[in-house]
């Protein structure tokens, strides 16, 4: 495997007799921002499923920086760096908000004694504060509003040493002043040698991040390419807009 | 301290550990388990025998009775790892079932005619007078207190616990969840494993009857009406089942009337918890409160949620 970056190559998937992906490729450069985008059930989802180990894939291949992934456990693949969000949170419900960034980084900074304690404190601190929670830290996750959940699920991918970050619709459900805050932080994350692959229905913010856009559709990917091309295509507007509630 | 009092402490002690011990599967690692009487019978059989045929020493006892327990707790996360939760419950049942078989059944173990057990010896000394068995008994109480504190508040636990809240996230964060769950489960039983011990030699004599399926459902209530996933919940809930069937035996005259009112009012006890506490009595010491309305998020998009799964 010479490739570098995300390489998903001709990945097969079905779940009893629905084949939710098909034969699906594409590449995502290291240190780039690339928007998956596709209707409601087009297996966006799937695809984040698949490159993680949540579920296995039928056939094809999955690589992260030239290393396989497939076939192999959800916690080795972590630790082969890649971290993703879920569009359903799954914080860990019964922690506090501190707790639920220490813990990972915890499982991530495995090593190494002495100052560990007081590194990992400082962190998680700084983390919380980056995306506005510390002053929330002892609070439980239940306790949270929706977009400070939202924004723990960003700050737990921090708590990681990960440099594949998938996130999955991490924009939907925020008002525009905090759409206007995960813009900023997730345009800060190639400048920290991270790369991003990230679902997200909202046009106007994949065009704002996005350097590459995969068109999906019933698990095909039907078009790759800019941002403004994908938009422009009047072909991808039928299958996204016709009959498909849009939530903006 | 001796005689009622003396007796209720220590039966209350060892209600305390086992509450804390199968808080740990229960509240933490979330595996809902109905055997954990069973563990207190493998620790207090081995600790038994230990004590009459090889060596009443205390280390060696309490030793022997802990490595017993955890074996136990070991083989039960076997079947928790293979079974989906609501199926381990039944196992679990199961598992209960067979142990007390072979309690009552088994040849060492004296059946329901039971075993009678020497008092421990400490350096050569043996641990006879009660004030001498409940120091030996509050010992070991706070050291798995320790442990269960521990589990709360190290890294270690909290992977444990995370892996207990959501496990396919947890496993996506690099954590080892089945190990986590060994681990809930093998401390779990080497505890309620110690705490059989304990009662061997409090009691200076073991039955099969005690270590019987009902006495798992006590415990797990124990743990439910204190609070599950919290550290003091199981104590409180240790204490308050021990303590209230003996008040109602003080203002009950009549010995059946008593069993009668006692099972009427865990039952009652158990409905209301599950109705309005369902986080226990601990739950009450929580800060807790509806989510503040904060902005930041947009009120009809707010409840999305997508089956993404
Ligand atoms: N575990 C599963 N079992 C059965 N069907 C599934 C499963 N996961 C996803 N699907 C199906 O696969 C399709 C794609 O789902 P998903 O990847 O969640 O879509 P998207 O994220 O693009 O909205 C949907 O039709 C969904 O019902
Ligand atoms: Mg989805």
């Amino acid at each position: 495997m010479t490739e570098n970056g995300l390489v998903v190559s001709h990945v097969y998937k079905s779940y009893g007799a629905i084949n939710v992906i098909n034969d699906l490729s594409f590449t995502v450069k290291e240190h780039s921002i690339t928007a998956l985008v596709g209707p409601n059930g087009a297996g966006k989802t799937t695809v984040f499923n698949l490159i993680t180990g949540t579920d296995p894939l039928d056939s094809g291949m999955v690589s992260w920086k030239g290393t396989v992934l497939t076939g192999l456990k959800p916690y080795v693949i972590a630790r082969h760096g890649v971290a993703r969000t879920y569009q359903d949170l799954r914080l860990f419900g019964s922690m506090t908000v501190r707790e639920n960034v220490q813990v990972v980084m915890e499982t991530s900074f495995k090593d190494g004694f002495g100052h560990r304690k007081k590194m990992i404190r400082e962190r998680t601190d700084s983390i919380l504060k980056s995306v506005g929670l510390l002053g929330v830290g002892s609070r439980r996750v239940e306790e949270l509003s929706y977009a400070e959940k939202k924004f723990l699920s960003l700050a737990r991918l921090l708590a990681t040493t990960a440099d594949l970050l998938l996130l999955d619709e991490p924009a939907s459900g925020l008002d525009s002043t905090s759409q206007g805050d995960f813009v900023t932080f997730v345009r800060s994350l190639p400048t920290h040698a991270k790369t991003v692959c990230l679902v997200e229905h909202n046009l106007e913010l994949v065009r704002n991040l996005a350097e590459e856009v995969i068109f999906m559709d019933s698990g095909y990917a039907l078009r790759k390419g800019r941002p403004e091309d994908i938009m422009k295509d009047p072909e991808l507007g039928a299958i996204y807009f016709g009959g498909v509630h849009e939530d903006e | 301290m001796g005689g009622y009092v003396g007796e209720l402490l220590a039966v209350t002690l060892i209600a305390v550990i086992l509450a804390s011990s199968l808080n740990l599967m229960v509240g933490y690692a979330r595996i809902y388990s109905l055997a954990h009487a069973s563990m207190y019978g493998i620790g207090a059989y081995t600790g038994a025998l230990i004590a009459i045929h090889y060596t009443p020493n205390v280390f060696v006892v309490c030793g022997s009775a802990l490595l017993a327990g955890a074996i136990g707790g070991t083989i039960l996360a076997g079947l928790a790892i293979r079974i989906r939760f609501e199926y381990f419950l039944v196992a679990s049942i199961g598992f209960q079932i067979i142990m007390q078989d072979l309690f009552n059944n088994l040849g060492v173990t004296g059946g329901s005619g039971g075993l009678s057990v020497p008092a421990l010896t400490l350096f050569g000394i043996q641990l006879t007078s009660s004030n001498e068995s409940i120091a030996v008994l509050a010992i070991v109480t706070a050291i798995a207190l320790g442990v269960a504190w521990m589990v709360r508040h190290s890294p270690w636990g909290r992977a444990i616990i995370a892996g207990g809240d959501d496990e396919v996230a947890a496993s996506a964060f690099g954590m080892r969840t089945h190990d986590g769950r060994f681990s809930a489960s093998a401390i779990a039983g080497a505890l309620a494993g110690v705490a059989g011990a304990m009662y061997a030699y409090q009691m200076a004599y073991i039955n099969s009857t005690t270590f019987a399926l009902n006495e798992s459902v006590v415990i797990m209530a124990m743990v439910i009406i204190g609070g599950a996933g919290t550290f003091v919940g199981p104590i409180i809930g240790a204490v308050i089942v021990t303590v209230i069937p003996e008040l109602l035996g003080f203002f009950v005259v009549n010995p059946t009337d008593s069993g009668l009112l006692q099972t009427l009012l865990y039952g009652l006890i158990l409905v209301i918890m599950m109705r309005f506490q369902p986080a226990g009595l601990a739950g009450f010491f929580r800060r807790s409160g509806p989510p503040r309305e904060t902005p930041g998020i947009e009120s009809d998009t707010a409840t999305k949620q997508e089956s993404a799964l």
